[in-house]
């Protein structure tokens, strides 16, 4: 566990140096683009080993059980809504988001998935379009 | 500046009807949601937040408000009747109050943490309005030297709060430093961090990554435990305390919420560490310390008075100085800037109705939680028993819309998901979100005015140190990283924690 956290945040702290290593850090008394991102980078690199350091030192190499699948079906369903909402529209992109993420639990029989579906996306236009007036398209 | 004539100005503008109703239906949607288990007050404050977004500032800060501390008196009433602590500040409530339901009295112990709640509520908003301007009078004699520390200080107490490694909730501090500085610096005009999309250009937008990092991420794991089914709860008999149980009660009530008081205004202190430290302190002053844990009412009314005292005591740095000092408040400040406001020690004397109508609107509000939820328990107790599989896809659209009409982007969507991913792993790794949160909503303001400071003393680092306020700050910051890091310390904490 720390040894995955503490590789994670290294990562980030490699990522953000090596991105930033072309902006300019300027001097302490004019500080520029690039002073702080590396203060932080560095930082987060030292962070990184103590963390992984220690997860080697004490807890060896331990990997947590993920639940791969509502982190999977939950994030699809994100993804699908993200990419529909715009081009199908809010009813259309609504029931694939219900669909979808009905799979990351136990799924509903298609019955009341349906009527939950036609719910959320009914109530989504009575509450967004016509409540708030907001500028979405609701069909395709 | 009189104080009376203060909070008048605030009743007159919370009194209001249009903004009456806001406080009403924030203090409902936020009990509604926060009794969800699994839900705390910051993914459900972070899940709301786009149904302020079209109201003016005032009506949008008294109904975030409301939402916050009706999600906050959710999860107790989860904690309750479930055994469940929605966040972590109702895992205390959890001992005492469920003990309470299993005997029969679940009723008695809601009645108690709400009316704790409401005493605690309303000592703590007369002690906002005293304490509020004093501090912004002192926060106008800052120097960019003096804010920088005064962050590292929240900062460092924020790790104090994280629980499990200091080292890990730091580096999520640094993560949350790092996503702040995506998009173009003021500065310069120079692109950090974009990858070359136009889309990043301003910087990532709050709404997506807190409701990915506490929403989407609390639902992969709520969904990860219980595969989506509902929960089995106790039943309600009488709600009505008895004299004896107020006997006990009201003292332990007040000492609650004095504590809880007290720990909030500190940065990095909040609710759940005014609710520890209430519980263990009634536990060492009751002559019966073995009654704890088998449904002793003082266990119940302390920490949840101290938790209502200290949530609502976090306003007083994060109004009067500009500083959120938890998770919540840097939402609330997020909230602010998307209203155009700039919280601070400028916002007492410039926006005085928004200011005193949201500290009012505070009173109103704990009144309204109790007419709300006495009568309408049963309500709840329904809700609960409503399967998590029909509960999560609509909160998911929820999210999802919300995050939509942000400004209509699509990308913003898939930001949340990602953050949502990245949330999840980081749980997995046992790295807590929050210090990431106040270090992204910190971030900016540190660095303007890490530049400035250092700018003015011509590049000279010691002047943190040596200008008294600002060296006195650094001192307690660097005092409680080392009371952190000692072993004896830690293992106290450890053990504070250890139930969750």
């Amino acid at each position: 566990m720390d040894l995955g956290a503490g590789l994670l945040i290294a990562a980030f702290g490699i990522g953000a140096l090596w991105l930033g290593r072309d902006w300019p850090t300027g001097t302490l008394a004019s500080v520029q683009s690039g002073f702080f991102p590396r203060m932080i980078g560095m930082l987060m690199v030292l962070a990184g080993a103590l963390v992984t350091g220690r997860g080697l030192l004490i807890h060896g190499a331990a990997w947590p059980s993920w639940g791969w699948r509502p982190l999977i079906w939950v994030t699809a369903a994100v993804l699908a809504f993200a990419g529909t909402v715009e081009t199908l529209g809010l009813v259309p992109a609504v029931l694939i988001l219900v669909g979808l993420g009905n799979l990351a639990g136990q799924p509903l029989r298609p019955v009341p998935l349906l009527l939950l579906g036609g719910a959320l996306a009914a109530g989504c236009v009575a509450l967004f379009v016509w409540g708030l007036g907001l500028p979405l398209r609701v069909w395709p | 500046m009189d104080l009376l004539g203060n909070l008048l100005l605030g009743l007159s503008v919370s009194l209001s009807p249009d903004n009456l109703l806001l406080c009403f239906g924030g203090a409902l949607i936020g009990t509604l949601i926060g009794v969800l288990p699994g839900l705390g007050p910051t993914a459900t404050v972070a899940m709301l937040l786009p149904l302020t977004f079209y109201l003016p500032p005032v009506g949008a800060l008294i109904m975030l408000a409301g939402i916050f501390y009706g999600s906050q008196y959710g999860g107790s009433a989860t904690a309750i009747l479930v055994n469940l602590p929605g966040e972590s500040s109702s895992v205390v409530t959890c001992l005492d109050g469920h003990a309470m339901a299993r005997q029969g009295r679940a009723g008695v112990a809601l009645a108690t943490a709400a009316l704790a709640s409401l005493f605690a509520g309303i000592v703590t908003t007369i002690l906002i309005a005293v304490a509020g301007p004093p501090l912004a009078g002192v926060a106008l004699a800052f120097g960019p030297a003096e804010y920088v520390s005064l962050m590292l200080l929240g900062l460092i107490g924020a790790v104090t709060l994280a629980h499990g490694s200091v080292v890990k909730a730091i580096a999520m501090i640094l993560l949350g430093l790092l996503l702040s500085m995506v998009g173009t610096d003021v500065n310069s005009g120079d692109t950090r961090f974009t990858f070359g999309l136009p889309q990043l250009y301003d910087g990532i937008d709050f709404v997506p990554l807190a409701m990915g990092l506490f929403g989407l991420a609390e639902i992969i794991s709520s969904l990860e435990q219980t595969g989506g089914a509902g929960q089995t709860t106790a039943r309600i008999v009488s709600l009505w305390p008895k004299r004896e149980d107020v006997r006990q009660a009201w003292p332990a009530t007040v000492r609650g919420t004095v504590m809880g008081a007290l720990l909030g205004i500190l940065p990095g202190g909040g609710a759940t560490l005014g609710s520890f430290a209430a519980y263990s302190l009634e536990k060492k002053v009751s002559r019966h310390p073995e009654r704890f844990g088998q449904g002793a009412i003082e266990g119940v009314a302390a920490p949840e008075a101290a938790n209502n005292a200290a949530s609502q005591a976090c306003f007083i740095p994060m109004l009067s100085l500009g500083i959120p000092p938890n998770a919540i408040m840097a939402l609330m400040i997020g909230a602010m800037t998307i209203h155009g406001i700039t919280p601070g020690p400028q916002i007492m004397a410039k926006q005085p109705e928004l200011f005193w109508g949201m500290i009012a609107s505070m009173l109103i509000g704990n009144v309204i939680l109790v007419i709300l939820n006495l009568p309408m328990i049963g309500l709840w107790v329904r809700l609960l028993r409503v399967p998590y599989g029909y509960l999560f896809p609509a909160i998911l659209v929820f999210c999802c819309i919300g995050t939509y009409t942000l400004n209509n982007s699509g990308f913003n969507v898939l930001l949340m998901a990602l953050f949502g991913v990245l949330g999840y792993a980081l749980r997995k790794l046992d790295c807590e979100p929050a210090p990431l949160m106040l270090g992204f909503v910190l971030g900016p303001m540190l660095e303007e005015n890490l530049g400035r400071a250092l700018l003015l003393s011509g590049g000279d680092p010691t002047v943190f140190a040596t200008r008294p306020i600002s060296g006195s700050l650094l001192a307690t910051a660097a005092l409680l990283l080392i009371l952190m890091v000692m072993p004896s310390v830690r293992r106290r904490r450890d053990e504070a924690f250890k139930d969750e």
